[in-house]
């Protein structure tokens, strides 16, 4: 790819050129994927606003829904390390990370040497999340955090791009041992499967019954992928769309907006809203789909879409929430309709 | 691609939509000003009465008072700019490119991006029409007004048209012509009966209606200038009082009193130094010989005649101060009544005739259980009658007298009936009775179609004589 480096000023030709390609990469990683994944349009792209954003992501859903079917295709289309991590009650940290391991050096000495874990990809899938034990599940925190794991005393970095997919199966609580709070604060954007309807069944059927498809081309790099992610940092952000992204996570807080704009539902049923993390989440991705959308500027339906993914899973509600069968995404739904665009 | 020309562009669009925002909030804030204005205008009358000059001014002052008010509560604000703005990225569709562009510019951003903003904004904004894209559009708020000026003008109309000629004048002017007809009457009773006091009231009374008349001074203020009038004529009572005997006679004693004090003048005017026997004569008027010490022997002397005259006149002055008192209090009464919009109750004009529930002043004084001297109930016995206040005529005279007991007055004719001639001069009696019936007739508790018959029997009686 013809890129301007990041040093170089670039022009208003480039900028469109650079506008261009992240669409084309978008679109092209879309048809790549469709050939093996049905449906889930709207979670492809927010997958790779994630991924463009340089966050990860918690998928939700029940299984046979395609969830390490697409993280993996979706390895292979960007041409990067994939690894699969199938998260289990007894599996160790070590696991994950990796362990010194005593080996022979060149001159014949025992010395210690780092084992890498599987967690040295570029993709990693780490499936079933929920069902490792929370000092399991915490030894990902530093990874996602800071891109890095320390065994021994000793700090190793992960290759970049790096992106952690985690599943987990909303049905099966036995046995599970669910995410703490700061741990899924950590995910960019929490995803949910939708089952798909009968057309989609239809062409699941289709494509699962017959012959093989072909393997999925590259469609991106690493390095496009570092690219697309300055350019998103680069995308200009009016003071009034970021206020309107502030005045969302504020009217998610019980008690805590002071511009009357919380609701009824937030003070009844939220026991925690957004953190500042989720900020940076939503003004982030909405910088990123306004690049896939080609526009050089955020736009307030660039806050508006990207909330739910953002925020969903940073909202903590009370048990009154649980009692009534409410939702984050209707907790969300009702702050987008209360809190108005402009001031 | 011209970074200032961009720039100028977008200045010059933005400017041009922010114009005709302006300009619509500023009709919007005038709209709703007018509106107010109106609804002022139209409740306003409710509560004051205004002049025809008000009526047509109101709006017009209310709307120079509110306009400016909201003008500057509603000013066209920062905000206001950016709400613009967004609503025009909504218009056209640009995804909020206007808003960042703008915000760009005020930053003075170069990058690049910044500019691709900035050139895709202005592209947009060429050929926008500002006017199609925010057309005006009514609210109920706004089209409100357009009821209320027709319901203004209506029924500025209808008072202008109709009211000046038959509400207007009753509405008014009703307590001027009211008080007009009382000054009136009160002047004529007053001035019949001699009381220079109640007189030049009802003088001041006449002129003050004649004024509100003439200014078409709506009633309630009218009925504010007759509450300052029954105070003036409240402290003008106040001051004659001191003049007045405080006498507990009733009116009816001192109307005849003073018939009799006038009679008494007559005939002594007509007998002249020659006659000496006053003494004899007076003591028949009933009245005055309720003040009869002056015939007492003053050290075993009769009076002279200078002393009867000036026992007459010091008589007849405190009479007409307490009759003059008691129409000046009467008066304001009315006043009164006038002022606070009562109608007016029977008495007329009399200066000496109490309105309904009006407690005599006489019989204030009379303890309960005891009958009163002037008014007891016939046919009862009257017992112990109250001691009455006394007048004090005055060192010289030195002569008491008592008012408000006794019977009705008439004259006894004493001496030995002689054929062909009378003992008693015909003069005095026929003035006493004349004026006894002047006194009646200006009570006017003679009925008014007998009034023309007395005052004919009268006349044909001095027509004889």
């Amino acid at each position: 790819m013809n890129m301007p480096t990041a040093n170089a000023a670039p022009s208003v030709e480039d900028i469109e050129r650079r506008m261009a390609q992240a669409r084309r990469s978008y679109e092209a990683l879309k048809a790549e994927m469709a050939q093996v994944i049905v449906g889930h349009e709207a979670l492809i792209e927010q997958v790779f606003i994630a991924l463009a954003c340089g966050g990860h992501c918690l998928l939700e859903g029940v299984p046979g829904l395609g969830k390490t079917l697409m993280v993996k295709s979706l390895g292979e289309t960007l041409g990067l390390t994939f690894s699969r991590i199938q998260f289990t009650p007894d599996l160790m940290p070590a696991d994950i990370t990796g362990t010194n391991v005593l080996a022979d050096d060149a001159s014949g000495r025992k010395v210690f040497e780092f084992e890498r874990g599987p967690v040295f990809a570029h993709i990693v899938l780490a499936d079933e999340i929920n069902r490792a034990t929370p000092k399991t599940q915490s030894a990902l925190l530093e990874a996602m955090q800071e891109a890095s794991v320390t065994v021994g005393g000793r700090a190793h970095r992960l290759d970049s791009p790096f992106m952690v997919l985690a599943t987990q199966n909303p049905l099966e609580m036995e046995g599970t041992y669910p995410l703490p709070e700061a741990q899924v604060d950590r995910f960019f954007f929490k995803l949910l499967l939708d089952s798909p309807n009968r057309e989609g069944l239809r062409r699941i059927a289709d494509l699962t019954t017959a012959a093989a498809p072909d393997a999925l081309k590259k469609v991106l790099d690493g390095a496009a992928i570092l690219e697309i992610r300055q350019w998103v940092r680069e995308v200009p952000l009016a003071a009034t769309v970021l206020d309107y992204a502030v005045s969302l996570i504020l009217a998610t807080r019980p008690g805590a907006d002071g511009e009357g704009h919380e609701t009824e539902l937030v003070r009844r049923c939220v026991r925690y809203g957004a953190s500042p993390r989720g900020l940076q989440s939503l003004v982030l991705a909405a910088k990123a789909r306004a690049l896939l959308a080609g526009r050089p500027n955020v736009s307030f339906e660039d806050v508006r879409l990207m909330s739910a993914p953002s925020l969903r899973h940073r909202l903590i509600l009370n048990l009154e929430a649980d009692a009534q069968g409410v939702s984050a995404e209707q907790v969300l739904a009702d702050v987008l309709q209360r809190v108005p665009e402009a001031p | 691609m011209n970074p200032g020309a961009l720039r100028q562009t977008l200045d010059t669009g933005v400017a041009a939509m922010l114009a005709w925002e302006q300009r619509k909030r500023r009709e919007k804030t005038l709209l709703a000003a007018l509106a107010a204005a109106l609804l002022a205008a139209l409740a306003l009358p409710l509560f004051v009465t205004l002049a025809p000059p008000w009526t047509w001014s109101t709006p017009i002052a209310a709307f120079a008072l509110i306009a400016p008010t909201l003008l500057y509560a509603w000013r066209w604000r920062g905000g206001d700019t950016v709400r613009a703005l967004a609503a025009l990225d909504k218009a056209l569709g640009s995804g909020e490119r206007m808003t960042t562009a703008w915000e760009l510019t005020r930053r003075n951003d170069a990058r690049a991006v910044a500019l691709l903003v900035l050139r895709e904004a202005s592209e947009r904004l060429q050929g926008a029409k500002f006017r199609k894209l925010f057309p005006r559009r009514w609210t109920k708020q706004d089209l409100l007004v357009l009821p209320l000026l027709a319901l203004w003008l209506a029924l500025s109309w209808f008072e202008t048209r109709v009211g000046h000629s038959s509400a207007a004048p009753q509405v008014s002017a009703s307590v001027a012509r009211e008080l007009r007809d009382f000054a009136r009457d009160l002047e004529e009773t007053a001035r019949a009966q001699g009381l220079p006091q109640t007189t030049e009231a009802a003088r001041e009374l006449a002129r003050l209606a004649q004024r509100g008349i003439d200014a078409q001074t709506p009633d309630p203020a009218f009925q504010r200038e007759i509450a300052e009038a029954q105070k003036q004529i409240a402290t003008q009572a106040s001051a004659s009082a001191q003049d007045a005997s405080g006498s507990a006679a009733s009116q009816r004693q001192l109307d005849e009193l003073k018939a009799e004090l006038q009679s008494a003048r007559d005939w002594l005017a007509a007998a002249g130094n020659a006659s000496r026997n006053w003494d004899e004569v007076l003591g028949r008027l009933s009245e005055l010989r309720q003040h009869g010490e002056w015939r007492q022997d003053q050290g075993g002397k009769t009076l002279t005649r200078d002393q009867v005259d000036a026992f007459l006149d010091k008589l007849d002055k405190r009479v007409t101060a307490e009759l003059d008192r008691r129409a000046l209090r009467q008066t304001e009464r009315r006043l009164g009544q006038l002022a606070r919009g009562e109608q007016g109750e029977e008495g007329g004009t009399h200066p000496g005739a109490g309105g309904a529930g009006e407690k005599d002043e006489t019989l204030a004084q009379v303890p309960e259980g005891q009958p009163s001297a002037p008014g007891e109930k016939p046919g009862t016995a009257a017992g112990k009658a109250a001691p009455l206040p006394q007048f004090s005529v005055g060192e010289q005279s030195a002569v008491k007298g008592t008012l408000g007991e006794g019977a009705s007055s008439n004259v006894l004719l004493k001496g030995q009936p002689t054929p062909g001639k009378s003992a008693v001069a015909a003069d005095p009696v026929f003035a006493a009775y004349h004026r006894r019936a002047e006194a009646e007739l200006n009570n006017e508790r003679i009925p008014g179609e007998l009034k023309g018959a007395i005052r004919s029997y009268f006349l044909s009686l001095e027509a004889s004589k």
